[in-house]
């Protein structure tokens, strides 16, 4: 039985987990409504109390579609990060943390970090399964977008060689991300450092040209320009990192004497083992640190997932809460059409009957809903997707995944199982008061 | 005088080899070789789900490179070398087909890295428990004796010893 | 045809124990014309709602052979459903339906292979009561209280129950309304054999009756037939 249930496709397994969860509702329907036909009397009654039937769908609505959104979100949030991280297979710099690290090379937000020499630079560029080794130069800015060094290879494969332009053929032109308000032909001059603190004047006279614009990655550096590594270690006083006969050369290789030093080395190789064994290799103690990013992120995202369980919890008890509470609403408007139950009863229906026309209303409110709440799910997440999208520029989309309908078919489940207390409430009020009233 | 010094060194050598050969046994439990090749600290969490990864660190200390392929193990229906991949933000285990390891070098199976991935396993790994594999290699199958550790460990209990 | 009513030792208390109402014998013939008459919370009503099975009583309540005290109240209500139609002062109609949803409203709950005999039967009741055409569509709150009243009479009739039990059925209606309701209820049920049971007010009403109880302080206290 499990090997056959192992042996089904996922969305197969999906689709039956969904029925299997609500299923309880779908057995509380037959029993209820079996050889009874309440629609006309639900119809009148949704009718007549329109007005709070309304209130009460889009208050479970709201907290529905804010439950999923938010799960939704998260999951968006973790894809979005990872394939950040894509391009990142290997990222070897000198022993630390491996998140500060990540934060600099991967999303762009440098802290200061050790650096690694030219010798330790070429042990890897040189290595045989390596195909490419890009140093990065952090420290200066243009407006919002980060100025960032490195190889002519490196951009490429960034951009997947979609560049519109050409690449920078001297140590004064410059690549635009797809984000960058910065066109071919454009010219600029870096400021050292970020935001306010920045020093416009610092690197005065360093005029550089946009010749090219990468193709969009969805990542935050869609917001930097990237220059060749050259420059920035030119235009800090620190050399060009190749030797004197060499000194208009842009790229590798570099001379191991004169290289200034790169705060982290992305590794990038064609074998799929050898990222495996490279790591390995660049793990040395007091030297090297070697890292997946992609591993980093999965650990964040393990720690993330036990809250994303406590998120999934509380968002059920909330909406449950919301819905105990609609169901509250329903029993005190079931007291105002008291006169009707007692009616039909006075005229003979079936206590099944009268329960089921009850327990029809609320579960119509219940499902409308749960309906409503799901396309307000749907444009919350892609609300806040938009919104993290412009803060953080990584590339977030949160559609609605198979997980958010099984939260939402446990609680169909769930509330159309507890709306079966106030339909039950209603059949044990007294009939001749009612018909008086 | 002399003869009861003499009895007491020839006891107390023979404790000290003894002693010797008792920590030898316990380098066995950790420490795996074929021809120079080493398995060191091999271990795997305990699990109660059919499938489990096995981690060890391998030390190429003979004169040619050595190629990892997979493995086997009795306990298992199979088991495949496989490395540590992040797709859309969910961790997958894709196959690798072999790594060749050059001599003098040392390559780390670890969580999120490379690792032996044993499939359809028949028991429930428990913690203190030992697994039997082995590890196929270009020398030949290599005999692992996998500690089990905690569900949530990250690393081989005696991580950090050498051997 | 109607049913004959049989009442013995029937007495009906409140919760907190007094005596409401209290019978001792009562007989009636299937198809008489009987109405009730007393000051208000004299327990006219009391003893309507109890011939329907609707109040916690002792006794027996006798319909024809079957005692409807001995049924539990699953068995009550299929009984009221079969047996006994009942009309109200203010009609009790769902207003969101049209005249002709609210006289077959019973076959909401019906075993499905009864509900069109029954939807036949309501409009042909409607039809009788004048209600017919385009007014068995309209919606109730469109309709004068006379008109309501009979949609609630058609209701009360349309599975040709042998028993009808109105409570107050003109006293909310103009003496016109009333006189012609009168009418329409004496015809149908003297022309169907229906016993009919009415609590009421309306000298109108009662004069037409063959039989007149008078109730007061739980107990009857007078029974007068009509001399024919």
């Amino acid at each position: 039985m499990i090997a056959l249930w192992e042996n089904l496709p996922a969305l197969t397994q999906d689709i039956l987990f969904t029925l299997l969860l609500l299923s309880p509702s779908f057995v509380v329907g037959v029993f209820v409504l079996h050889g009874y036909a309440p629609w006309p009397l639900v119809r009148a009654i949704l009718w007549r109390f329109r007005g709070s039937s309304t209130l009460f769908v889009l208050l479970i609505a709201i907290s529905v579609g804010m439950g999923i959104g938010l799960l939704a979100q998260e999951r968006g949030l973790r894809r979005g990060t990872a394939h950040a991280a894509d391009k990142f297979d290997l990222v070897v710099s000198a022993p630390g943390s491996e998140m500060t690290v990540m934060m600099a090379s991967v999303f762009l937000k440098p802290s200061d970090m050790p650096l690694l020499d030219g010798e330790t630079y070429n042990a890897i560029a040189n290595h045989e399964n390596v195909s490419i080794a890009a140093p990065l130069a952090f420290g200066d800015s243009y407006g919002t977008a980060s100025v960032i060094g490195t190889t002519a290879q490196f951009a490429r494969y960034l951009a997947d060689d979609h560049i519109e332009g050409r690449m920078w053929q001297s140590a004064n032109e410059a690549l635009a991300g797809a984000l960058v308000p910065l066109a071919v032909g454009d010219s600029f001059t870096p400021a050292h450092g970020h935001g306010d603190s920045a020093e416009e004047e610092a690197h005065e006279g360093a005029d550089l040209v946009v010749v090219g614009r990468l193709a969009p990655t969805g990542t935050p550096w869609d917001r930097a320009i990237l220059v060749p590594v050259e420059m920035v270690w030119t235009v800090h006083g620190l050399g060009t990192g190749h030797d004197p006969q060499h000194r208009d050369q842009i790229g590798p290789p570099f001379d191991p004497q004169t290289f200034p030093g790169t705060p982290a080395v992305v590794v990038r190789s064609e074998a799929l083992w050898a990222n495996y064994a490279l790591r390995s290799e660049f793990t040395r103690d007091r030297e090297t640190m070697a890292f997946f990013p992609g591993a980093v992120l999965a650990q964040l995202y393990q720690v993330l997932g036990d809250v994303r369980q406590v998120m999934s919890i509380m968002a059920v008890v909330t909406q449950v809460l919301v819905a105990a509470a609609v169901l509250l609403g329903l029993f005190i408007i079931s007291r105002l059409f008291h006169r009707q139950i007692a009616l039909l009863r006075a005229l003979g229906a079936p206590a099944r009957f009268v329960f089921s026309v009850v327990w029809s209303f609320g579960a119509t409110l219940l499902v409308a809903g749960s309906a409503l709440g799901l396309l307000v799910g749907f444009g919350s997440a892609a609300v806040l997707s938009k919104v993290v999208t412009a803060r953080t520029d990584i590339f977030v989309t949160a559609p609605l995944g198979m997980s958010e309908l099984h939260l939402l078919a446990g609680f169909v489940s769930i509330t159309l199982l507890l709306s079966l207390l106030p339909a039950a409430i209603v059949l044990r009020q007294p009939v001749v008061p009612g018909l008086r009233a | 005088m002399m003869r009861i010094l003499v009895v007491v060194f020839a006891l107390l050598t023979a404790f000290a080899a003894v002693a010797q050969e008792q920590h030898d046994h316990d380098h066995d439990d950790h420490v795996s070789e074929l021809a120079g090749f080493r398995a060191v600290h091999a271990w795997a969490r305990a699990t109660g789900s059919n499938s489990a990864l096995i981690f060890m660190e391998l030390e190429n200390g003979s004169a040619a490179p050595v190629t990892i392929s997979g493995g086997e193990s009795t306990m298992a229906a199979s088991a495949r070398l496989v490395g540590f991949a992040l797709k859309n933000g969910r961790e997958v285990w894709q196959d690798i087909p072999g790594v060749p390891i050059k001599p003098g070098h040392a390559l780390h199976l670890e969580p999120h890295g490379l690792a032996l991935l044993l499939g359809g396993l028949s028991t429930q790994l428990k913690e203190g428990d030992e697994l039997k594999a082995r590890l196929h290699t270009s020398l030949g199958d290599l005999d692992l004796h996998v500690e089990i550790e905690g569900a949530n460990a990250t690393h081989h209990s005696h991580a950090g010893h050498s051997h | 045809m109607g049913l004959p009513l049989t009442i013995s030792g029937l007495s009906v208390s409140s919760k907190r124990g007094r005596l409401l109402l209290s019978v001792p014998d009562l007989d009636m013939p299937a198809g008489s014309l009987v109405g009730i008459e007393g000051a208000s919370g004299a327990g006219k009503s009391t003893l309507l709602y109890a011939l329907a099975g609707l109040q916690e009583a002792k006794g027996s309540i006798r319909w024809g052979d079957q005692d409807l005290l001995a049924l539990n109240a699953g068995e009550r209500a299929r009984f009221r459903a079969n047996r006994i139609g009942m009309i109200f002062q203010d009609f009790l109609l769902f207003e969101e339906l049209d005249a002709g949803e609210n006289a077959a409203l019973t076959a909401l709950f019906r075993p499905r292979r009864e509900r069109a005999t029954l939807r036949a039967k309501a409009a042909e009741r409607l039809d009788f009561l004048g209600l017919g055409g385009e007014t068995r569509d309209r919606n109730v709150v469109s309709l004068s209280g006379g008109e309501r009243q009979r949609v609630a009479i058609a209701r009360a009739m349309a599975a040709e129950a042998p028993v009808l039990l109105a409570d107050e059925p003109t006293a909310s209606l103009d003496r016109a309304a009333a006189d012609r309701l009168i009418e329409d209820l004496v015809n149908l049920t003297r022309s169907s054999g229906t016993t009919l049971i009415a609590v009421s007010h309306d000298q109108t009403l009662i004069s037409r009756m063959d039989r007149v109880l008078t109730i007061r302080d739980g107990a009857i206290v007078a029974d007068r037939k009509a001399a024919r």
